[in-house]
């Protein structure tokens, strides 16, 4: 596990497998709160921010509690629900101590509970089997990711707003036609990771 | 009041996720056995599958002496060679490959144990039209990949649009050919 | 009672079409795109969310005057995680050629908003059985969609159905980015535009991501305020 190992996890989590364009996590928050850029912001960094801090709580307990106990079947309930008690718990934090932050991102927390995107990266460090270090890199890297999918979304759906679209098309249809086209691009990244470190 | 609004819903929630609990424990007890053994079978079956020669395996740990790594290989009973268990990463993840070579050098087989690539395109590596190129004599020098279609004798022809993934194969065969090498010549 | 009684059959039809949880009520969109690459992926899918489906609205229903309003979120995910999970560990004994082809869609089962949706918006406030006709209904929708955008992106884009063989690139070379996850979005769009104008000639409004019911739905708009959109 070297610097090298690490800077690839990144890379391929924001780029090559990117969560939103790529594996598909995360596509209701991605549809609904990307059609303005301060949402779309704002959003991507409580995903951001919920995702390093379930990792660090999920990983330990599935590596030292369920594990050696053999209870791995438990590893869903378990995570869904320390994820859920867990933003609940930051959420009153940010309320009391850090209130110009709760403003900010506060509002999207309860949303990102119940979030493919935040249950996907924490059951993916596992089935990749990454080490701690590992596990936070790529998290970190999926948050990113996401972030840069719905800004990169934000732009085209504002553009999107000025155009002539016919009517079976407007609203959702358009938006996920137009989200295939910015995964088209990302397509471009295939083989970036590998290149880069051989 | 108070302490009633709150104490009834914790209590309630408590007793709702222990009942969950025990249902997930009960089944756990009903289909953990059965889960194990589908493993161990699998397992076994690719072990079969990539040298069939061989009767029955048994393990060994070789100690790499790098950080205190080790390396589990299968070697068959009735010497007809060893099979290895390698990874390396591909387009969707992890891809795991067994190998088996037979101690006469020879790569008798391969099979994919693990994959997360893409259907129709990278899951093409799971044709047994495109892991037999991998029966050979292990090459000086490897394995090497090729996108041109004609193949020479240490070439594997890459599936169409799923580079990563070959390579991601080639490597892992790859891998088990050093380890192989590091028994052999290492007068195990 | 405010509003009119459904009968069973209305309830248990509902999710084929006028309300399909993923053409109409833009619910479960995650593994709708990630597992539609194989039609057989679809169905397995399908019928792993469909069980799950039937048991939390059933569980939840025959509990719902037991659960108290103020911890009904964590209960209905404590109870849906817990079928999710046995369905998991029944399926990794006894179907494990689906536990490899769902992947890591399996335990997202228990993040389908379809799941938590209509446990929100039906069990909770309905009887048993309706419930359980709801929940079935609903997977039946979910599966038959999953069915056919698995089986055009499979047909066009790896000229297969099922696995066996139909063109083999003789008639067409197959279209591959129907299966990369841009063909994903592609098809997937298509679809809600064809039911969108299906809907229009009926009267009915197009489908919005309106969380149908989904219990973040009141979060999701104070998100987005009068932007709209989550309605």
């Amino acid at each position: 596990m070297s610097v090298t190992n690490l800077v690839s996890i990144l890379l391929a989590a924001i780029l090559t497998n990117n969560f939103i364009l790529s594996k598909f996590l995360g596509i209701c928050p991605f549809l609904g709160v990307s059609k303005k850029l301060d949402t779309a912001v704002g959003m991507s960094t409580a995903v951001i921010f919920v995702m390093i801090i379930a990792t660090a709580v999920t990983w330990p307990i599935q590596t030292y509690l369920l594990t050696p106990n053999d209870l791995d079947y438990l590893q869903t309930i378990v995570f869904i629900l320390v994820i859920a008690a867990l933003v609940q718990f930051v959420e009153i934090i940010l309320k009391k101590y850090m209130v110009s932050l709760y403003n900010a991102l506060g509002v999207y927390l309860p949303l990102i509970t119940t979030n493919c995107a935040v249950l996907g990266v924490t059951i993916l460090n596992f089935d990749e089997n990454y080490n701690f270090t590992q596990s936070m890199v790529n998290s970190l890297g999926g948050g990113v990711g996401f972030m840069l999918a719905m800004v990169l979304f934000a732009g085209v759906r504002t553009r999107l707003e000025t155009s002539d679209i016919p009517k079976s098309l407007q609203g959702l249809p358009i938006t996920l036609i137009s989200a295939s086209l910015v995964a088209i691009s990302f397509l471009g990244f295939q083989g970036l990771v590998d290149g880069l470190f051989k | 009041m108070n302490a009633k609004n709150i104490l009834v819903p914790t209590i309630t929630l408590t007793v709702i996720t222990l009942v969950v609990t025990a249902l997930l424990v009960l089944t756990n007890g009903v289909t953990k056995d059965r889960i194990a053994e589908l493993k161990v079978q699998a397992e076994e079956a690719a072990k079969k599958e990539v040298l069939p020669a061989a009767d029955s395996f048994a393990e060994v740990i070789l100690d790499t002496g790098i950080d205190g790594e080790e390396i589990i290989y299968y070697k068959a009973d009735n010497g007809a060679g060893y099979v290895f268990s390698t990874s390396s990463k591909g387009y969707g993840g992890t891809v795991a490959v067994m190998t088996g070579i037979t101690s006469e050098g020879e790569i008798a087989g391969i099979t994919i144990t693990s994959q997360n690539e893409t259907p129709g395109l990278g899951q093409k590596a799971l044709n047994t039209s495109f892991t037999d190129q991998y029966r050979m004599a292990i090459p000086d020098g490897g394995i090497l990949v090729t996108k041109s279609g004609n193949s020479a004798d240490n070439e594997i022809d890459a599936i169409a649009g799923a580079t990563i993934t070959t390579n991601a194969v080639t490597n892992a065969v790859n891998e088990a050919i050093n380890i192989y090498h590091e028994i052999v010549g290492g007068g195990n | 009672m405010a509003k009119k009684e459904k009968s069973l059959r209305e309830v248990f039809t509902a999710g084929f079409v006028k309300e399909n949880p993923v053409l109409r009520l833009v619910l479960g969109t995650c593994p709708t795109l990630a597992v539609s690459t194989l039609a057989f992926n679809g169905i397995g899918m399908g019928v792993a969310a469909t069980a799950v489906l039937v048991g939390s609205n059933a569980a939840i229903s025959l509990l719902r005057n037991i659960i108290p309003d103020k911890v009904r979120i964590p209960a209905y995910i404590t109870i849906i995680a817990g079928f999710v999970t046995i369905i998991q560990m029944l399926v990794k004994a006894y179907a494990p050629a689906i536990d490899d082809a769902l992947g890591i869609y399996l335990p997202l089962i228990v993040v389908n908003c379809i799941i938590l949706g209509r446990a929100e918006s039906f069990a909770g406030k309905n009887k048993v059985l309706p419930s359980i006709l709801d929940g079935l209904g609903m997977g039946i929708g979910f599966t038959m969609t999953l069915l056919l955008m698995g089986s055009i992106r499979e047909i066009i884009g790896s000229g297969t159905w099922f696995g066996m063989t139909l063109n083999n690139g003789s008639i067409i070379q197959p279209m591959l980015i129907l299966i990369l996850p841009p063909g994903g979005f592609f098809v997937f769009g298509l679809l809600i535009a064809l039911a969108n104008k299906i809907a229009e000639g009926k009267g009915k409004e197009p489908a919005a991501l309106g969380c149908g019911g989904c219990p973040m739905a009141e979060n999701c708009s104070r998100a987005v305020s009068e932007e709209g959109g989550c309605k």
